[in-house]
């Protein structure tokens, strides 16, 4: 009799929890990150989301330390582990290592791959639409609209011109200021862009950096607004401080731009939160076992506000004070 | 013997009889007296209710202030704490209509600093309304890190509820006299349709028979004691006729035993002075008696005028905002509805619809007009381009006309009595000004409280009932009539109805009459409907307000309908009926424009509007042929001829009304528009009166 209960016991287990009982048994899956500039809140943010959804995962991170010649290594070392996934960072590393629908062949093969952090995944021929990625890739886009970016930093201050430095050797660069040109087209704003020089390896010189703000300040820009590229970003420091000495307020839509900088207004998606929502999508491959090009590219329907005090005390743009309940104030 | 004793009944022109009006009245005052009772009980409730809720809703309103104020001071020491100068915040006067908007009580914020009176920044309401009594206030500290750094004070109307709850009680008497009004003129019409009609015409069979007509029985529509009578009624007749037969048979007999000559002469004498004396007829005809009464389809046309007004008086303000209104076309619009109307009715009184619907059926005339206009109401709710707008209110027209041709023709052809043409005048003018007063009434509550498209899918739905209704109303009557021959329309050199009396056929409408009924017209299109809400939005009120004019407007009109019909038309011809009008109409005009806002001054202007309008109305009713005398179908039907013509023009100087009214409140400001549409009207008219000769009067009073 207590056997006989007992089967039912493990049949009704079975039953019930089959799936989970499954899942432990069977192996971690193996996920690699291909980094551009190392470890970021996105990787956490993927790892936390598979660890409350209690997914098992192996992680192989490959850092490309922004050398774009390091690709096709790291290719070579992807195609070699045959991991479940690769999830890669930014626009440079996506096209790199998972290759665009033109030239499918540059990619990873049947490797199902994902991406976060790119900014035009379409115009960048990652993906065919958002809706419908058609390759064996899908991701997450991170920027706010850009028409919404404008308007968050027309709500902080109203302005006639607004200025843009970019470096023109990164096609997501370009994208961006043919997008913003047509934006504030829109609004009846003036764009003055100004792409930074190139050094002798072909890419943006940094020493080129002032000089270039110097010349969108004294274009009449009363707003300089910061891209959403690596280049950008990296030196947002000195391009939002140059701004500064000239009274002249920054604006990034992107975190690492904003961090550590003196950019006065920020409109961003939190990485952490991108990369749960990697986490999301990447347990929707592996656990539910959908091919990624049935799974849409997504992204999140949130943004934090930011404003940075100190900047608005020195430059004496003070925020209008309906925004004060809104925005995170960074001191 | 004479001549009237021995023609058929139904043309001796006679008053209804005294006992039906008793009958009515009573049951009327019954209504008066339970509405008087219902409204005295609500308001009762309601005062006890509003005091109660008062009591609790005051304190509230302050305490409300208090926090808001609180919160607002909190949020400015924040960003002074974040190290923006108290004298530099931004977006300070955005953060205050935030403030007004969240919190209607407050009327005004400032910002004072701390160690004086410099006022630092300064908000005011859009919506202030100027306080009964002195504004109160409170001071909230502006405080950072434990230091006072600026006071903003916060001023607030203390008894700010009271406004908003007098608004509701406003709107609640609304509604409570609107439904009084509406409920008893339904009551009318029931009673005429079910009680009054068929009374009045088991009386006339009664009367016909005593005087000796047995040629007539009733017809199997009634039910109850009119079903009763109607049977007892048909087997008098039966036996009459029968007895007569038996007679005439036993006298023939008789006289044909009888060999003397002076005795079969005086049988033969004696049946014929019975035949003199009384009408037989075999077979009977079933002519005298109906239960449905053409007062029954007047249920239909009442809902259908109570749908239509909950929307027209707001529709000028709706077109007003729609992105179009600044286009002469768009100005217009405010009046094509009415343009339309008028040529859907003239276009099926000119192409014969009217033999058509003989053959066929008002209630498809009456449908399609309710399915029509219920199609434009939820179009225009949807529309905001020029020419979907126009294609609403042309379709709009359209089923206005065609409900107003049914209405008319159901009127017309199902008339079967004779009836005193005065209190079928006052009867159905009545009953439209309530219908027309009352969903105004309702639509200004509905529109202001739950906004347009709510009102109009009520509008649609009560539109709709109408049209279900008549079905219901239309149909038995109509297949009667329109299978008889006798009540064709009489045309020229037509045999099919009955001979016009000479000089009669087609009577003209009096030159002089032209111009006050296209001012009377121009008056309530232009100036009722179209500059009132405009005056009444421009001078702040709430849209409910609109309707709540309307409804003054309509118990006034009623209520002068009564007292002029009430005069017997003693004075519907005299000049002094005239110039009474000309001076109430445009003293009623022109009243708002001189006083300075108000309520008061609105409802005054009104009132001697109304009185005017009826007035006016009256003395062109008085100068039409046969308009308010008693008559037969025949006569009604070649009566109804230049009244209808009439109409015609009215709907037309209707449209011009609106688009003048639409032009000059384009040019000038709504008070100098309303003066000067108002004195265009007295000079139009004192004009006509001055150049014009007196109209011939065809019909006599009654």
């Amino acid at each position: 009799m207590l056997r006989r209960l007992l089967a039912w016991v493990a049949v009704a287990l079975m039953a019930s929890g089959g799936g989970a009982l499954a899942q432990i048994d069977r192996e971690p899956f193996h996920v690699v990150f291909v980094q551009w500039r190392g470890e970021t809140e996105v990787e956490r943010g993927f790892r936390t989301h598979f660890r409350e959804r209690g997914i098992p995962a192996e992680y192989t991170s490959f850092n490309l330390e922004t050398d774009r010649s390091r690709i096709p290594e790291v290719r070579e070392q992807i195609l070699a582990l045959q991991p479940d996934l690769v999830h890669t960072w930014g626009t440079t590393g996506t096209v790199g290592v998972l290759g665009t629908k033109e030239d499918p062949e540059s990619g990873i093969g049947d490797i199902p791959g994902m991406f976060s952090v790119v900014a035009y995944p379409v115009r960048a021929g990652i993906v065919e639409s958002f809706e419908r990625t058609g390759r064996n890739v899908t991701g997450s886009t991170f920027l706010p609209p850009l028409r919404t970016q404008v308007d968050a930093m027309l709500t902080y201050r109203r302005f006639g011109k607004l200025g843009i430095i970019y470096d023109k050797s990164v096609t997501n660069s370009i994208i961006n200021v043919e997008e913003l040109r047509e934006v504030t087209g829109e609004l009846g704003l003036d764009l003055v862009a100004v792409p930074i020089p190139l050094g002798s390896d072909g890419r943006a010189d940094p020493d080129h950096l002032e000089a270039a703000v110097d010349t969108v300040v004294e274009a009449g820009a009363e707003f300089l607004y910061l891209g959403p590229d690596t280049f950008i970003g990296r030196n947002s420091s000195r391009i939002s401080a140059a701004a500064a000495r000239h009274g002249v307020p920054a604006f990034a839509s992107v975190e690492f731009a904003f961090e550590g900088s003196d950019v006065l207004v920020g409109l961003i998606s939190r990485y952490f939160l991108i990369g749960k929502l990697a986490g999301l999508q990447a347990e929707r491959i592996l656990r539910d076992g959908l091919p990624p090009a049935q799974v849409p590219v997504a992204s999140l329907a949130r943004f934090e506000y930011l404003i940075r005090m100190p900047v608005a005390r020195q430059l004496k743009v003070y925020p209008p004070i309906r925004l004060l309940s809104i925005a995170r104030i960074v001191e | 013997m004479t001549e009237a004793s021995s023609a058929p009944a139904s043309d001796t022109a006679r008053p209804a009889p005294a006992g039906i009006h008793w009958l009515v009245r009573n049951v009327l005052q019954l209504g008066a007296l339970l509405g008087i009772l219902l409204i005295l009980s609500q308001g009762v409730v309601s005062w006890l209710a509003a005091a109660a809720f008062e009591a609790r809703l005051l304190p509230e309103v302050n305490r409300q202030v208090q926090l808001a104020g609180e919160l607002a001071a909190s949020q400015i020491g924040e960003a002074v704490a974040l190290g923006i100068p108290v004298d530099k915040l931004v977006g300070i006067d955005e953060f205050f209509d935030e403030v007004f908007a969240q919190n209607p009580n407050i009327q005004q914020l400032t910002l004072v600093a701390a160690d004086g009176d410099q006022r630092l920044h300064e908000g005011m309401a859009s919506a202030a309304v100027i306080p009964d009594q002195a504004p109160q206030s409170v001071v909230m500290p502006v405080v950072v890190e434990g230091q006072p750094v600026a006071r903003l004070q916060v001023q607030y109307e203390g008894y700010s509820a009271a406004p908003q709850l007098a608004a509701l009680r406003s709107d609640r008497a609304t509604v409570v006299i609107a439904a009084w009004l509406a409920g008893l003129a339904m009551l009318l019409i029931f009673v005429w349709a079910r009680i009054r009609d068929p009374f009045s015409m088991a009386e006339n069979a009664l009367v016909e028979g005593a005087k000796g007509d047995f040629t007539q029985v009733v017809g199997d529509h009634q039910h109850g004691e009119v079903e009763r009578f109607g049977h007892g009624f048909n087997e008098a007749v039966h036996q009459v006729n029968t007895s007569f037969d038996e007679f005439v048979a036993e006298a023939e007999e008789a006289s044909a035993a009888q060999f003397d000559r002076k005795e079969r002469e005086r049988i033969s004498d004696l049946v014929t002075a019975m035949r003199a004396r009384f009408s037989f007829a075999q077979p009977l005809r079933e002519t005298l008696l109906q239960l449905s009464s053409p007062r029954s389809a007047w249920f239909a046309v009442f809902l259908f005028l109570l749908g239509q007004e909950m929307l027209r008086p707001f529709l000028a303000v709706w077109f007003s905002d729609a992105p179009v209104a600044a286009h002469p076309a768009g100005t217009l619009l405010g009046g094509a509805d009415l343009l339309f109307s008028q040529l859907v009715t003239a276009t099926a009184v000119a192409f014969g619809a009217s033999r058509w619907l003989r053959a066929g059926d008002p209630r498809v005339f009456f449908f399609f007009g309710v399915v029509v206009t219920i199609v434009s109401h939820v179009g225009s709710a949807f529309g905001r381009e020029l020419a979907s707008l126009w294609i609403w209110s042309v379709l709009a027209g359209a089923g206005l006309g065609a409900v107003l041709f049914a209405a008319l023709a159901a009127e017309i052809w199902q008339r079967r009595e004779r009836e005193s043409g005065a209190d079928r005048l006052l009867t159905l003018a009545g009953t439209a000004v309530v219908a027309i007063a009352c969903g105004a009434a309702f639509g200004g509550v509905l529109v202001d409280r739950l906004g347009l498209e709510v009102a109009l899918m009520v509008a649609g739905g009560i539109t709709a009932v109408s049209g279900g209704l008549a079905f219901v109303f239309l149909t038995p009557v109509a297949k009667i009539h329109f299978n008889s021959t006798e009540y064709l329309v009489p045309r020229a050199g037509s045999a099919a109805g009955p001979p016009a009396p000479a000089g009669s056929s087609r009577p003209a409408i009096p030159g002089t009459v032209l111009l006050p009924v296209g001012c009377l017209a121009a008056s309530l299109a232009g100036g009722l409907y179209y500059l009132i809400p405009h005056y009444v939005v421009d001078q702040g009120f709430g849209l409910a307000v609109i309707g709540r004019a309307l409804l003054v407007y309509g118990v006034i009109v009623v209520l002068a309908l009564q007292l002029f019909g009430s005069t017997r038309f003693k004075y519907i011809h005299s000049q002094y009926m005239y110039w009474f009008g000309v001076v109430a109409m445009g003293a009623g005009s022109m009243l708002p424009a001189f006083t300075a806002g108000g309520l008061m001054s609105l409802f005054s202007g009104l009132v001697l509007m109304g009185v005017g309008h009826v007035a006016m109305g009256w003395w062109i009713a008085g100068s039409l042929p046969g308009a308010t005398t008693n008559h037969s179908r025949a006569e009604t039907l070649r009566s109804k001829q230049p009244v209808a013509r009439l109409l015609m023009v009215g709907l037309g100087t209707a449209t011009l009304g609106v688009l003048i009214a639409g032009m000059l409140h384009e040019a000038v400001s709504i008070r100098l528009a309303i003066l000067v549409f108002g004195g265009l009207l007295v000079a139009i008219l004192v004009l006509a009166r001055l150049v014009g000769r007196d109209p011939v009067v065809v019909g006599s009073a009654a």
